[in-house]
This record gives structure tokens, C-alpha cells and sequence, in this order.
């Protein structure tokens, strides 16, 4: 165990009664990271969180928060946390700060910092003029923010978000990823988010890959990317007998989407220039792009399959 | 002298986080407008239009009386109607458990350092409250039924009436915990108030000067059996003697059963509240 | 809203519960069943239907609150047994019920009371040595308890039911001194006997009443009363 690691979760395993959801998971987050948790629905990202929080006494395996184990101080682990769960978790009859200063209290803030905590955590999210509303009159979007503000209120050390971003638009999504960021920088705040969208992923720190139950890749986004080392061709072709002969010709170097044939090569200047020597073929290329390989390129090379249906919430 | 101050600390800790939790429940009530209309509307029904409704039938001569009773209707009907305006909203407050859960609250406070305990004992006294300072709101209407008010009297009155504010909230908790639907738990807890209150000795009186065989002749001996099982009864019974100075019970009986009252729904809720 | 609705309870509890003083207003009379006789409480006057005394006192200040005339109708039978529904009182037959009631388990448990006074037991004369008379013409008062209490103390017991004749014992010295409540023991003494209040029994309040469920003439005559 390093004095760095917020979190360190060692050979971690936990099975709902016939189902494997963990199958001995170890990693390490450092203090101050953001911290990627990436993987599809059902991978073992909510287990893995909820044994984090206490919530859930995992079947085996060790975890330790702030160098707390969970199972023997799950009260003073719970002090360091701060949670944003999947699904909203305020009180709609109370006001914004009522929600603000119950959290305080259920936290042991003390009495004399509620109220300015509350306050500098409104501002920090910017629903300041919000503060009197009813929780429940506030969007989808502000009341996310609110959670992440409510999860600082206690000055934890590491902040879980689980799956953040969930069926929040655009904007909002962006504005969250702003704040996300200004706690990380200006609050050394370490940050542990899941997620199922590979967009997420890439700002990250370090992106752990999970996927049934098991850890596949763990490394900063950049690197990840660099295992699959080279270019990547997207070409567009809608004859279906000249993609046959390319998929032939590069047999465990393309895959295929649809009618986009998609190559990896180490150097993308050959292959293209053989492409274009063949002119009357090169015409039937409808389209052509080279681009770095992206996390969800990453994933489905570790994993085989892609990380989600594809829908126009997680594709960029 | 460290492990003192961890005990203080978490009986700080307890403290303070019960009282959040009260407070919570306490601010929703004020929230709750059909509550609120409830809380004010039944008063005025059961006092001022049945109690006033009935009082000529319990008029009394020399030679037309039939139950010589120290009271009149309207004042035999204000302690339970007491107990009634305790009994909806102590059931009712306990409807938040049911709703924190649909709508993730509970994640919450269950994900927070605070004991499970405290959030029930905070939720207990919430709705206890709640239940308290409705059933008060029904003594504001003692002079229309013209029973002189003490001071004393009233501060007598609180035991009883807490007794049936915890106990009630206590067997909400309890049945909320066992619940998942508002539906199931309103139907329920309608089924159990409406029965439990005519069957208090509250709006009819079991003829106080007979004895049981005498009461079982002008009542269906089955009827009898369950005022007398209701722990309600004694209650309502209690309030009168401190309000009116009116009893038709044994107080020692009505004080054992009121103790058990509160005692085993709030130990039922607890242990089906931390599962 | 909370305080919309205590303005609202504050408001319907001040609804009329039922029309008994509205109808006395209209009837212009406040009908008073009385005993024929209860000095020096109410001492009936001869050769017209009028009392006089402490209670027609209060009566006449109840009917000059309430704004109409009294009325009074005596009841011959009040007092004549133990069972007060022997004494043919009849709620048709009056709005208010005087003549030297107490606050007890039976008076209330037949009528709405308004107590008006506290007093305490007295003897009239001096009650030394010999016999000693109980005149206990009250309504609700434990006649069983007084005289238990005479006979413990030592005194030859005898009791009396009219005025008069308890007066006429004490002033010819049959009796060395007659036990009741002070007004009763004042008019006894008739001003020639000392008056000696006890505390060897507990005082008692004497009380006006209305009928069960006149709730709005019981207030009226409430505040017309003096509290105890």
C-alpha cells in the first residue's frame, strides 16, 4: 500500500447469490487523480462502488479508503466520501439549502460551518439564486449539480460519482464536467466516476477497463491508446466484393462496421499509397479518414465487442 | 478519557443527526397541504358538527336520563377526537419511508456516517411530533365544548397523548418497512385507524355505571371484548380522566396496557427497520 | 396556512353549539326551578311568586346580563327523598336550576354547573358539649360523610330538615349548636349565636346549573356569575 493511494482495492470479489459480479479486482487511485472507472452496463461498476461506499460487504477481497478498511471503520469511511449516486437522491420538498444543511448535519458538519459551507457549495455549483426553491423544482441537470455539491459539503477527500451524467443533455453534461474539473484542480479532491461513455473516459487521469467482473486495461487514456500503437483507416465502401478482398487482405488487422471497413497499420501512408495505385478500385472508396485510435477502440480490442449498443447517447 | 470523549462524540453525533432527521420530517409535514387541511378539517367535523350533531340525544333530565355520565356529548367526544387527529398524521408520517425509498433519498442518509438507529429514532420523534401538535391543534376548540382549562390538565394531558403519537408512528414504521406501494400502506393504515378508534369507547360510551354483565346485556358481548382489547380505549380513557376528571377504566390496567403500547410497536419497528 | 386554519378553528369554536340561549331571549323570561324554600339562599316572599336572597340575588344579576325577567317556578317535591329523580324536576320545566347545589359526582352528572362561591362548614352556636344538630339542605353534599364526622368527634347527634325548626332547637337550646354550610349557619345563628367555621371537613362550592347540552345559556350565566 503506497501513502498516495486514496483507494486500494485488492483481489476484490463478490458473487449475488448464483452471479459473479467481481471477480478479484485490484487496483490502486492515486490521491488528487481523476479516475476513471469504464466499462458497460452490468460490468460490476455499481458493485465495485458500493462496496467503495460501504454499502455493499463484498464476498472477499480488501478495500481501504483514505487507508480506512471498509469493513472494520465503515462510519469514518463513509466521512470521507462524498457520493453522487446514479439516481437522484434529494429530498423535493425541501428547499435546495434545507437539502444542503440536512446533509451537513447527517455528516457532522459542525454547527457553526453549515450554513457557510452550504453557501460556498451553492455558489461553487451556481444555484445560488436557487437556494430557497424546492429540490424538486429544479431540472434534471441542476439537480445533478446540486448532488455534486452536496457531496463536497463535507470536504471529503475522494468523491465517487456513479455514472454522473446519465440521461442529463448536452449542456448540462458539459457544465457538470466543468465543475468536475475545477474540484479536482482546485480542491485536490480525487475523483472516482463510472461511466459507460467512453467520452467521459478520455479526460481522465487513469481509466480502469472493467468488464464481467474482471479489471482488463488500467493506465492514463493516452497510453491506453498507444497499446493499440498504431493508425487507425476508416474507409467507406459500399461495394460489397471489394470489401470482402480488403477484409481478406488484412485478416486480424480490420474490422468491420456496417460498411465502413476499419484498418489498423503502423504505417498509413504505404497503405494508402497502394489504395491509390489501384485507380479504377480507388474510385469505389466512398469515403476515407486515418484517426488515433480512441479508448472505444481500446476497448473492444481488449474486450472483443463494443462497449455498448450503439446509441446516440454514448457515440461521439 | 479518550474513550470517553468517543462516547461523547457519538452521542453528539447520534444527537445531531436524529434531530436532522426530525427536523426534515417536521418541514415536510409543513409542506404537506392535504395534511395540513386534514389536520384542521377533522376537528371541526368530529367536534363541532358530529359532537354538536349528537349532543340532544345525550341530553339529560332526572327521569329521561340514561347513562348518568358528568359530561356532555360533545365534551365525551373531544379527547378522542384528540386521539384521532394524533393517530392520522403519527400512521401517516410514516408514509416518508415508503416515498424516500421510491425516490432515493434513503440512499442518502443510509450511505451516510450516521447509525441507522439514529435516523430511526429521528424519524419516531418526527412523526411523534407531528402527531402531537396536531392533536393539539384540537384542544384549541376545549371552550366550545366547555371544559375549563388548567394549565395542569393540559400538561396531563401530554402522556397520553404522546403515548398514542409514538405508538402510532411506530406501527407506521413498522408496516412501511414491510411495504413498498403508498397504495398498499394507505389502505392498510385506514383499515386499522377507523376500527381502532370506534372501538375506543369514543364515540359511544359503554355505560361506565354497569358492571361488565350488566354492559354485556345491553351490548353484543363481542363488542364489549374488543373495547376492552383496544389499547386505544384506554387512551381515550386516560385523556378524559385528566381533561374531564372522567374514567371508566381501571387506571393501573390503563397505564400497563399504555406502556405496552408504546413499548412494543416502537421495539417491532426498530428491529424491522434496521434489517 | 396553518395560521388560516387555527383563525378557522378559532372561529367555529365561537359557533353557537345549540339555540337555548337564543330561545330565552325570545321567550323573554329565564324560567328557575327552585325548593320552595332554602334561607337565607332564597326565602320566598309571601303573597307573591318572588324570592329574596343570596341565590335570587344571583339569579336576578344572571337574567339583568342576559337581558329578560325571571321567572320562577318553586318545586314542591325538590329535596323530599334521597333519589333526586323523585323529585320531579323536569328539564321542560326551566332554563336554570338554583337552590343550594354543589359541585359533586351527582350534581354534574346531571347538570352543567356554574360554581359561584366556595364556603366552608360552620357551626351555629356553640357546639361545647351536648346535642348538635346537621342541617345540610344542599343538593350533592355527602349528608353520610358530615355526619360520620359529627358522631367521631364526639357529639350527640340529631338532624333536622327544615329551617325553622333547626333555628327554633338552637334558640330554645335543645341543640347546643347546628352544623351546616356558613350561609345556612349565619341565618341559623340569627345573629344571637356565634358562628364557628370548621376545617374538620373540606369546603364545598355551591353552584348554579343549567341542563346538560344548553351549552350557550351555561355560557351566558357563566359570565354572569362571579368564579369562586
Amino acid at each position: 500500500m503506497t501513502d498516495s493511494a486514496v483507494i486500494e482495492v485488492s483481489d476484490l470479489r463478490h458473487s449475488y447469490s448464483s452471479v459473479e459480479a467481481l471477480r478479484g479486482v485490484s487496483f490502486s487511485v492515486p490521491r488528487g487523480s481523476f479516475f476513471a472507472l469504464l466499462g458497460p452496463n452490468g460490468a460490476g461498476k455499481t458493485t465495485l462502488v458500493h462496496a467503495l461506499c460501504t454499502l455493499l460487504r463484498p464476498s472477499a477481497g480488501h478495500v481501504a479508503v483514505a487507508g480506512l478498511d471498509v469493513r472494520r471503520a465503515p462510519r469514518d469511511v463513509r466521512r470521507t466520501l462524498g457520493l453522487v449516486f446514479q439516481e437522484p437522491s434529494l429530498d423535493d420538498r425541501l428547499t435546495v439549502f434545507e437539502n444542503l444543511v440536512f446533509h451537513a448535519r447527517i455528516y457532522q458538519v459542525p454547527r457553526r460551518q453549515r450554513r457557510e459551507r452550504a453557501w460556498a457549495v451553492l455558489e461553487l455549483v451556481e444555484l445560488q439564486e436557487w437556494a430557497n426553491a424546492p429540490a424538486g423544482n429544479l431540472s434534471r441537470g441542476m439537480k445533478r449539480r446540486l448532488e455534486i455539491g452536496r457531496a463536497m459539503l463535507h470536504e471529503p477527500s475522494l468523491v465517487v460519482l456513479d455514472e454522473p451524467t446519465t440521461g442529463l443533455d448536452v449542456q448540462s453534461r458539459r457544465r457538470i464536467w466543468e465543475y468536475l474539473e475545477r474540484l479536482q484542480r482546485d480542491y485536490g479532491v480525487t475523483l472516482l466516476l463510472t461511466t459507460h461513455q467512453i467520452s467521459e473516459a478520455e479526460g481522465a487521469d487513469l481509466v480502469a477497463i472493467i468488464d464481467r467482473g474482471e479489471l482488463q486495461a488500467l493506465d492514463c487514456p493516452s497510453t491506453l491508446r498507444q497499446r493499440i500503437g498504431r493508425k487507425l483507416i476508416n474507409l467507406q465502401i459500399r461495394d460489397e466484393s471489394f470489401r470482402q478482398s480488403l477484409s481478406e487482405r488484412f485478416t486480424g488487422r480490420c474490422t468491420q462496421r456496417d460498411t465502413v471497413l476499419q484498418i489498423e497499420a503502423d504505417d498509413p501512408d504505404e497503405l494508402l499509397r497502394e489504395l491509390v495505385a489501384d485507380e479504377e478500385r480507388w474510385t469505389m472508396v466512398d469515403s476515407l479518414e486515418i484517426v488515433d485510435p480512441s479508448l472505444e477502440d481500446v476497448f473492444i480490442n481488449l474486450t472483443g465487442r463494443e462497449l455498448r449498443d450503439r446509441t446516440a447517447d454514448g457515440m461521439r | 478519557m479518550t474513550g470517553l470523549t468517543r462516547v461523547l462524540r457519538y452521542l453528539h453525533d447520534f444527537a445531531a443527526a436524529t434531530h436532522a432527521v426530525w427536523l426534515r420530517e417536521v418541514l415536510r409535514m409543513l409542506r404537506d397541504s392535504g395534511q395540513i387541511v386534514g389536520a384542521f378539517s377533522r376537528p371541526v367535523l368530529w367536534v363541532m358538527i358530529f359532537g354538536i350533531g349528537l349532543t340532544p340525544y345525550f341530553r339529560t333530565g332526572l327521569r329521561e336520563t340514561t347513562f348518568m355520565v358528568p359530561f356532555t356529548y360533545i365534551q365525551f367526544i373531544l379527547p378522542a377526537v384528540v386521539v384521532l387527529n394524533l393517530m392520522y398524521p403519527a400512521i401517516q408520517s410514516a408514509v416518508s419511508l415508503i416515498w424516500d425509498r421510491e425516490f432515493g433519498f434513503s440512499r442518502e442518509v443510509f450511505a451516510s456516517p450516521t447509525p441507522r438507529s439514529a435516523v430511526f429514532f429521528g424519524k419516531l420523534l418526527g412523526g411523534g411530533t407531528i402527531a402531537m401538535a396536531q392533536g393539539l391543534l384540537v384542544l384549541l376548540l376545549l371552550p366550545a365544548a366547555n371544559v375549563p382549562v388548567s394549565y395542569a390538565s393540559l400538561l396531563g394531558a401530554l402522556v397520553p397523548m404522546a403515548t398514542v403519537a409514538l405508538a402510532f408512528t411506530a406501527i407506521g414504521l413498522f408496516l412501511a418497512s414491510r411495504m413498498s406501494s403508498f397504495q398498499g400502506f394507505g389502505v392498510f393504515a385506514n383499515t386499522l385507524i377507523l376500527p381502532a378508534f370506534f372501538l375506543a369507547s369514543s364515540i359511544f360510551p359503554l355505560d361506565p355505571s354497569l358492571s361488565m354483565e350488566q354492559a354485556l346485556q345491553s351490548f353484543p358481548a363481542w363488542l364489549v371484548f374488543l373495547v376492552h382489547a383496544n389499547p386505544v380505549t384506554y387512551a381515550i380513557d386516560e385523556l378524559r380522566w385528566v381533561m374531564l376528571g372522567y374514567r371508566q377504566f381501571d387506571p393501573i390496567t390503563a397505564r400497563t396496557v399504555l406502556s405496552a403500547f408504546v413499548l412494543i410497536p416502537v421495539i417491532m419497528a426498530y428491529h424491522a427497520f434496521r434489517r | 396556512m396553518i395560521i388560516a386554519g387555527i383563525i378557522m378553528l378559532l372561529a367555529v369554536r365561537e359557533l353557537p353549539p345549540d339555540s337555548s340561549l337564543a330561545d330565552v331571549r325570545e321567550a323573554g323570561t329565564l324560567i328557575v326551578c327552585v325548593p320552595p324554600s332554602l334561607p337565607p339562599l332564597l326565602i320566598p316572599q309571601p303573597g307573591s311568586d318572588r324570592y329574596e336572597g343570596t341565590e335570587a340575588a344571583l339569579v336576578r344579576s344572571i337574567t339583568a346580563g342576559i337581558g329578560v325577567s325571571v321567572q320562577w317556578n318553586p318545586q314542591p317535591g325538590w329535596g323530599d327523598t334521597i333519589d333526586p329523580s323523585d323529585w320531579g324536576l323536569r328539564p321542560s320545566a326551566c332554563d336554570l336550576v338554583v337552590g343550594g347545589i354543589v359541585a359533586a359526582e351527582e350534581t354534574r352528572s346531571l347538570l352543567e354547573l356554574v360554581p359561584y362561591h366556595t364556603v366552608r362548614w360552620a357551626f351555629a352556636g356553640d357546639p361545647g358539649a351536648g346535642a348538635v344538630g346537621l342541617y345540610v339542605p344542599f343538593w350533592g353534599v355527602d349528608r353520610g360523610r358530615a355526619a360520620r364526622w359529627l358522631r367521631d368527634e364526639g357529639y350527640d347527634l340529631r338532624f333536622f330538615f327544615n329551617a325553622d325548626v333547626a333555628r327554633e332547637a338552637l334558640s330554645n337550646g335543645e341543640v347546643r349548636a347546628v352544623l351546616s354550610l356558613e350561609p345556612v349557619a349565619e341565618w341559623i345563628a340569627a345573629g344571637q349565636d356565634i358562628v364557628t367555621p370548621t376545617t374538620g371537613l373540606p369546603g364545598e362550592t355551591l353552584a348554579v346549573a343549567t341542563w346538560k347540552g344548553r351549552t350557550t345559556l351555561n355560557r351566558a350565566v357563566q359570565r354572569a356569575v362571579p368564579s369562586p
